[in-house]
């Protein structure tokens, strides 16, 4: 009777993890079949062309998106480590500290739009930065940075104590310590959460839409003060705004690379945290 | 010959508990002073004072006054980093750093700017076989393998040099910790408990090794095995709640201890 019921919960309990990869195959199956006819080299490589949306493809969406994470990358993600350090390694326990957790705590639920409004009021308008790529970036960045804090906090708390005093005891300054005994430690914590980080931003559209996404433009950006594309607004706009009988199929595709990319993008993170580990083990 | 350390009612609250009480003594040179006692008699607190380890528990405070060859280890404006330079310290567990071998015993002397044509800013270091290390002129070459012959670790790891510390076993672990701290040839050595975790064999092997290095090196050690102080100290603290009960030469305080408490305490009634 007894392994009856064991069974019977462990069929539960397998069956509720095959569901939840179920989904995700479903998704991309999905996504992937009505996108076939139009995922091709042309559309990969080319510009977007307006008129016949067959004739050309989403470079610039592509390459706007790029642009948005590694502009991520050099602003937010740093700005986050920083605060992460300050907070693990330099702070007091004092009211201070305190209220700094609880801003980035509730930071982190404020809705991604919330972010995109202060963006256009303070980067778009106030600094006068206008509907641009930095202003995307900057506001990206901030909503990212609550994440990679987090992460990044957890991975210097589990960096043990005793590195840290046996460094100092060798007359080693605290920067020092941190540099060269801590952060290499925790480098695979705070890769792994800064690229989910990454990832998540990169899928927004309300933000960008509102501090400087277009759905055209002629060319690449080439400069920090230009509009951009980028895929998931491309993809919006595809799948709802577009006439053309071909768009629902397009906006498969652009999801389809967008669901690449940031594929891609966990697997750096996975290769990238088991470099640092076997340079730990040698 | 003055003391080289000597301390003057010296007291530590945790958070306002009491840990340390108005303890003074004077440790010598060149010569090991052991500090004795059970656990909580404030014998790692007195022993983390005399470098300013201390400063790394937020909760603790301490008063009184610690003089290292003359300067005052509490004033404000001590080079605090300078102090750690010349007063190492070796802790409980082993602490190698997730590191290779060699990176290990390098680190400290990377920090006070020596630097090794084998290894570019922060990337791997270029390995290097044990006959070439033993040629190298290197400055970083020759004190890597001075500290691990005098560690006696030399022939246990000389293969294995760009290898991870952390793949040794604890007592070498430990062996490599203490090569770590003299190869930024500090005036003074500090062991916390070194030995409490390592096996006999492991423990025999620590101790040879200190007292080969009491000809350069002033050691202070706190253990609570009174066996490891009876055979390499020369000076004994005995340690009770806090106090220094007292501190005399190890022979004299162990054939006839002056207070009752020691003399329990070395005949096993309590501790």
């Amino acid at each position: 009777m007894v392994r009856r019921r064991e069974s019977i919960y462990f069929f539960l309990f397998r069956f509720v993890a095959y569901v939840a990869v179920g989904f995700l195959v479903l998704v991309v199956l999905l996504l992937v079949k009505l996108g076939a006819d139009a995922l091709s080299l042309t559309f990969l490589t080319k510009p977007w062309s307006h008129r016949d949306i067959a004739s050309g493809g989403i470079i610039q969406a592509i390459a706007g998106s790029f642009y948005l994470g590694l502009g991520i990358v050099v602003v937010g993600v740093p700005l986050g480590v920083a605060t992460a350090i300050y907070l693990v390694e330099y702070s007091r326990e004092n009211v201070w500290k305190r209220i700094i957790e609880l801003a980035i705590q509730n930071l982190a639920s404020v809705p991604s739009v919330v972010y995109g409004l202060f963006g256009f009021a303070v980067f778009v308008n106030l600094l006068r930065f206008g509907s641009s790529l930095l202003s995307a970036v900057l506001v990206l960045s901030m909503m990212v940075m609550p994440w990679v804090i987090t992460a990044a906090v957890e991975a210097l708390k589990s960096v043990p104590r005793r590195w840290r005093e046996s460094s100092l005891a060798l007359g080693a300054s605290r920067w020092s310590t941190i540099r060269r005994i801590v952060l290499p430690a925790a480098m695979p914590g705070i890769i792994t959460g800064s690229i989910i980080g990454l990832a998540r931003a990169l899928g927004e559209t309300a933000p960008i839409i509102i501090v400087g996404a277009t759905f055209y433009m002629n060319g690449l950006p080439t400069s920090v003060f230009d509009k951009f594309m980028t895929l998931p607004y491309h993809t919006f706009i595809l799948a709802t705004q577009h006439a053309d009988p071909k768009a629902p199929s397009y906006a498969a595709a652009t999801a389809v690379v967008l669901i690449g990319l940031t594929f891609c993008m966990s697997v750096g993170a996975m290769v990238l945290r088991t470099l640092y580990r076997r340079r730990r083990e040698w | 010959m003055p003391p080289v350390i000597s301390g003057h009612n010296v007291n530590v609250w945790y958070n306002g508990l009491h840990a340390l009480k108005d303890a003074s003594l004077e440790i010598a040179e060149r010569q090991i002073t052991a500090f004795i006692g059970a656990s909580g008699s404030g014998k790692s607190t007195l022993l983390r004072c005399l470098n300013r380890m201390l400063d790394t528990i937020p909760t603790a405070r301490a008063t009184g006054e610690i003089f290292y060859r003359g300067q005052n280890v509490f004033a404000p404006d001590m080079d605090v980093m300078a102090l750690r330079r010349r007063v190492g310290m070796v802790f409980q567990n082993p602490t190698p750093f997730p590191k290779s071998i060699y990176d290990n015993i390098a680190y400290g002397l990377e920090l006070q700017g020596y630097v090794n044509r084998r290894r570019i800013g922060l990337l791997r270091r270029q390995p290097i076989d044990p006959q070439a290390m033993a040629a190298s002129t290197d400055r970083l070459d020759r004190a890597v393998m001075q500290s691990l012959q005098d560690a006696a670790l030399w022939d246990e790891v000389k293969d294995r040099l760009h290898k991870s510390a952390l793949g040794l076993s604890g007592g070498q672990q430990q062996r490599l910790c203490i090569a770590r701290s003299i190869t930024v040839q500090p005036d003074v050595l500090l062991l916390d408990e070194p030995c409490s975790e390592l096996d006999p064999i492991s423990t025999r092997k620590i101790e040879d090794f200190l007292l080969a290095l009491k000809r350069d090196y002033t050691i202070v050690i706190v253990t609570h095995n009174m066996h490891q102080a009876r055979r390499i100290s020369d000076e004994t603290c005995f340690f009770h709640l806090g106090e220094l009960i007292e501190q005399g030469p190890t022979g004299v305080v162990f054939a006839t201890p002056r207070h009752p408490l020691t003399r329990d305490y070395l005949s096993g009634a309590f501790g």
